[in-house]
């Protein structure tokens, strides 16, 4: 792993921001985690991350506005949609947006680390297999 | 003549200062009774439909004047079907769904052609339902001016608006007592009570400066009977009427009423007519049999050939103010106060009326001072037989006891007749009984015994016992001897009281009288409905063939037993014997749920209905039994058909909510399934700290803890369960309403601000069932906002105590509200505006609403968006001051 990767996960569970970065480490990923947008925002942080793992349905601002925003911010990495929502309008919404992924919660950990890989690695999007 | 026979001849002679007593009520209902059964094919069918339960005294006079009204004029063969929809007890969407099946089956092929409407409930039921009765004309009345509006030019709707008159009892009340700084407003809190509560308190609000009004609403009967007792001076009661009091008991007005005078010590002031009489003052300007007459008159114009719409909506007129001489006698009231087209009712009674027990005694003491006059006389009479002329039988004793009307006879301590009177021989000589002096009384009795004559052991055991001073006297009736039934006499035996005994003995026709009651009787035996006649001692005297079918016993069983034979705790509990003489003087009272033994043991609930009625010569008590078994058992069915609907409705909720629910429960698995997963990796691997290893695994422990409880919540929300009713803190139940439907919310991008109320009484309710209304009414709040733009839509949830010992709920949204037309419907079942929604929230929220004695209304805020506001009754017992 190369020094300063580094992967956001924005979430308002604190059971999930909790578990996920284990995961995530066991794969050898460092992670920061947000329990809103507005968090990560005002960390001034969202330049440097190297993947977003985003929760669609955040208090107040949605997972897709955050996506907006990050994009307009300059923030260009890879984004990862993570929803314990499952519904074809979310995932039409998201393969607009430009996600590499959407994976619906609760999704296996192995899954998780392949697309974080892949979309660490500038793979083309995943959208076979997870959009 | 003077004999019997002159009366008994006019045997129908009726006292002509009697007052209409139920036996006219009676025939009158029989006659009607029959006319139904006996037609064939009628020309015209009415339907009358109204609120109130069956023999409820308003309804029987509006019926009996619609009936006489209609007959006045050339229009025949009118047939009537009364039908009783009971909604001023309790009123919801599945009992009306209900009378309309019935209606539907019932009026399928025999159309009415004028339905009859006795209020705005069933007139609004009529409307809506118009369908079931075809074309029929409809004729409302009991309305006020608000239930009606637009209907004026409505095709084939005729009616009669009638005011209430509540604020001229108040102005009556203070021109008849100047002095009055109070008054209570006593009214119940059923749906009919409270349909008109706000229409009374803004009618009322004018006597604010002039007056204390305090507001007596729904106070249980037991609670008010106290007050009432207990007021300060200077006080007047307004009574509107209890069909139903807070803790759920119901009650037929009028007698509520009666029960309440008796026990006030203020004047009650009352707008109906016939509550003058059962313990109003006055001024009962309200009639229903003006209403009533006039709605007949209305009818018949109808079968006549008027079109309906052409008679209009007429403000009915309302009679002239009637009061009650014995209540205005009591509360010290002078005439002159009075209007001058006032009607005094009740005047004192005469002498005769009032005193009668003491004339008779009088006459009785008569009588007797002359029988011992008679006696020394008969003794003379003896001893100078011989001597004597003609001349010495025209004593005292002959005057008096010839110019009496009853038969008289003295007797000796063996029975041997010594003197008889007048009328007496005569009775004797036109029947050829030897009953002359010198015969032996006793043993003409024994050999009409001989020759199985009706009654004659009866007599024996009565005459027997007075001669032998084992009873100083006995009283029995008979029917006359050999003339079959035809009539009927009143025996007295007293004992003369002289150490040589013998007695006297006094026989009178009651033919007249016995005759009355007997048309009572076979009134009463033909009642389709059990029904019993008591004496004022409580023994049955007559129970009709349906209380032998419902009890199991044949009539000779039961009479002379208490009615506690069949109906064991009614005495005991409800009505201890001398206290139900003291009711029988001023009415009657419905018990509801007696359990009633039959003959087998087995036991039934009942309905008791007991009245009063004062016949010529005595008071009697009628006692109608209404087996309630069956009502009972279809109120066990509404309740589990009302359980259903809710645990659908839930269902329906959950389904609805199902996006949320999967939401709650994948963030714990995705914490557990993480945890697990990294946990597995490191142990592969080896590289691990135990610390690392704990705080998974305790992770773990708390998400599937998580987990379960969303699982749990969803299972007391669906669970099928009977409602489990309970004093609840209605802010606990919207707290966890909260958490429940957290998620949904923010799915709906809705947010929710509590106002909670401190100082919230509790209610009393089933937790799921009103849980079930706060999550309804907050996610249709939410869905009412899916338009509007997302940082507008903010839902405001609120709790507070309400007016008058209430709860209140309020739940408004930021959406655009309710257009008028849903604003008419939006209860109903069915009827959604949402392009998903079953249209069953709401109608079930209202139906959980009611049956925890609330009330749910829905309004336009002034500001835009909806407000859908629940009224619970508060926990405690309520005693508003």
């Amino acid at each position: 792993m190369s020094t300063g990767t580094w992967i956001a996960l924005v979430d308002d569970d604190l059971s999930v921001r909790r578990a996920l970065p284990r995961l995530l480490k066991s794969g050898g990923y460092e992670t920061r985690t947000f329990a809103s947008a507005q968090e990560l925002l005002e960390s001034g942080l969202a330049g440097s991350a190297s993947c977003f793992l985003l929760d669609i349905h955040l208090e107040r601002a949605s997972g897709f506005d955050l996506l907006e925003r990050l994009r307009t911010s300059g923030a260009t990495a890879p984004v990862i949609f993570i929803t314990a929502f499952d519904d074809d309008a979310s995932r039409d919404r998201a393969r607009a947006l430009g996600a590499f992924a959407f994976l619906r919660k609760p999704f296996d950990g192995g899954s998780l680390l392949d697309v974080v890989a892949g979309a660490l690695r500038g793979d083309p999007h995943d959208t076979e297999r997870h959009l | 003549m003077y004999a019997p026979y002159g009366q008994a001849s006019e045997g129908y002679v009726s006292n002509p200062s009697r007052r209409p007593t139920l036996l006219t009520a009676v025939i009158a209902v029989v006659i009607a009774w029959s006319s139904i059964s006996a037609s064939a094919g009628p020309a015209h069918l009415v339907v009358i439909l109204t609120s109130d339960p069956h023999s409820s005294p308003g309804n029987e006079i509006f019926e009996k004047a619609v009936r006489a009204s209609v007959a006045k004029t050339a229009v025949k063969d009118v047939e009537y079907e009364v039908e009783h929809l009971d909604l001023v007890y309790t009123d919801s969407p599945s009992i009306r769904e209900n009378f309309k099946a019935m209606f539907l089956a019932k009026y399928k092929d025999r159309e009415p052609d004028v339905v009859i409407t006795v209020g705005a409930t069933v007139l609004k039921f009529a409307l809506q339902e118009r369908a079931i009765f075809g074309n029929a004309a409809i004729v409302f009345c009991h309305v006020q001016q608000s239930d009606v509006a637009g209907l004026d030019s409505q095709k084939g709707v005729a009616g009669f608006v009638s005011p209430w008159f509540w604020p001229e009892q108040l102005d009556e009340a203070l021109r008849l007592l100047p002095t009055t700084r109070r008054a209570v407003v006593i009214l119940g809190n059923g749906p009919f009570e409270r349909a008109y509560e706000p229409q009374l308190r803004a009618e009322l609000a004018r006597f604010a400066k002039k007056l204390d009004i305090e507001w007596w609403v729904g106070v249980p009967m037991h609670n008010l009977e106290d007050r009432i007792s207990n007021l300060p001076p200077h006080t007047v009661a307004l009574y509107i009427g209890i069909y139903r009091d807070s803790e759920g008991e119901t009650f037929m007005p009028t007698l509520a009423l009666a029960s309440l005078a008796r026990r006030a010590n203020v004047p009650i002031f009352g707008s109906l007519n016939h509550w003058v009489g059962e313990g109003v003052i006055g001024d009962g300007r309200s009639s229903s049999e003006e209403i009533g007459d006039e709605v007949g008159t209305a009818v018949a114009r109808i079968f006549t050939g008027a079109r309906p719409e052409s008679l209009g909506i007429v403000k009915a007129r309302g009679v002239a103010p009637t009061f009650d001489a014995r209540q205005l006698a009591h509360f010290n009231i002078p005439r002159n106060r009075l209007p001058a087209d006032a009607v005094v009712l009740f005047e004192e009674p005469g002498l005769w009326d009032t005193h009668r027990g003491t004339v008779i005694a009088g006459l009785t003491i008569m009588l007797l001072q002359a029988l011992l006059i008679a006696a020394f006389l008969q003794q003379r009479l003896a001893r100078r037989r011989a001597e004597s002329s003609e001349r010495d039988s025209l004593s005292l004793y002959s005057f008096v006891a010839d110019s009496i009307i009853e038969r008289l006879a003295t007797l000796a301590p063996d029975g041997t007749i010594i003197s008889v009177n007048r009328a007496w021989s005569e009775f004797a000589k036109t029947h050829e009984r030897y009953l002359e002096p010198g015969e032996n009384y006793v043993q003409i009795v024994k050999a009409a015994i001989e020759r199985g004559q009706r009654d004659a052991a009866r007599t024996l055991e009565a005459v027997e016992a007075v001669l032998s001073g084992r009873d100083n006297s006995r009283r029995l009736e008979y029917f006359s001897p050999g003339d079959g039934d035809r009539w009927r006499y009143e025996m007295h035996i007293v004992s003369l009281q002289k150490p040589d005994g013998g007695a006297v003995i006094t026989v009178q026709d009651i033919t007249d009288r016995w005759r009355s009651e007997e048309r009572v009787r076979v009134a009463i035996e033909s009642i389709p409905f059990a029904t019993l006649l008591l004496d004022v001692a409580g023994r049955i005297e007559l129970a009709n063939a349906e209380v032998q079918r419902l009890f199991g016993y044949r009539q000779e069983e039961l009479l002379g037993h208490s009615l506690t034979h069949i109906i064991p705790t009614f005495s005991s509990e409800a009505h201890p014997a001398p206290e139900m003489n003291i009711d029988l003087i001023t009415g009657g009272h419905v018990k509801e749920d007696v359990k009633g033994v039959r003959r087998d043991g087995s036991e039934i609930q009942l309905q008791v209905n007991l009245r009063t009625i004062s016949l010529t010569a005595r008071t009697i008590v009628l006692v109608s039994v209404l087996d309630v078994s069956e009502r009972r058992r279809l109120d066990a069915e509404v309740q589990r058909l009302r359980e259903e609907t809710a645990h659908f409705g839930r269902v329906a909720t959950a389904g609805e909510m199902s996006a949320a629910i999967a939401h709650e429960l994948n963030q714990p698995l995705t914490g557990i399934m993480m945890n697990c997963q990294a946990a597995q990796r490191l142990l592969e691997r080896g590289a691990f700290s135990t610390e690392d290893i704990v705080e998974m695994f305790s992770d773990i422990v708390a998400d599937t803890r998580r987990a379960g409880e969303v699982i749990q919540r969803l299972r007391l929300m669906l669970r099928k369960q009977p409602a489990e009713i309970r004093a609840l803190d209605l802010n606990d139940s919207v707290k966890q309403v909260v958490r429940l439907v957290h998620h949904d919310l923010a799915i709906k991008g809705a947010a929710l601000d509590l106002e909670l109320s401190e100082d919230l009484p509790p209610v009393t309710g089933d937790r799921v069932h009103l849980q079930q209304v706060i999550v309804n009414l907050v996610l249709n709040a939410a869905d009412a906002m899916i338009g509007v733009p997302a940082e507008q839509r903010r839902m405001v949830l609120r709790t507070g105590p309400g007016f008058n010992r209430t709860v209140e709920l309020e739940v408004r949204d930021a959406g655009p509200g309710i257009s008028p037309e849903a604003m008419r419907h939006i209860f109903e079942p069915f009827f959604t505006t949402k392009p998903n929604g079953m249209g069953m929230g709401l109608s079930i929220v209202r139906s959980i609403v009611e049956s925890h004695s609330g009330r749910i209304t829905c309004a336009n805020a002034a500001s835009g968006g909806a407000v859908f506001r629940v009224t619970l009754p508060a926990a405690e017992r309520m005693v508003a001051a």
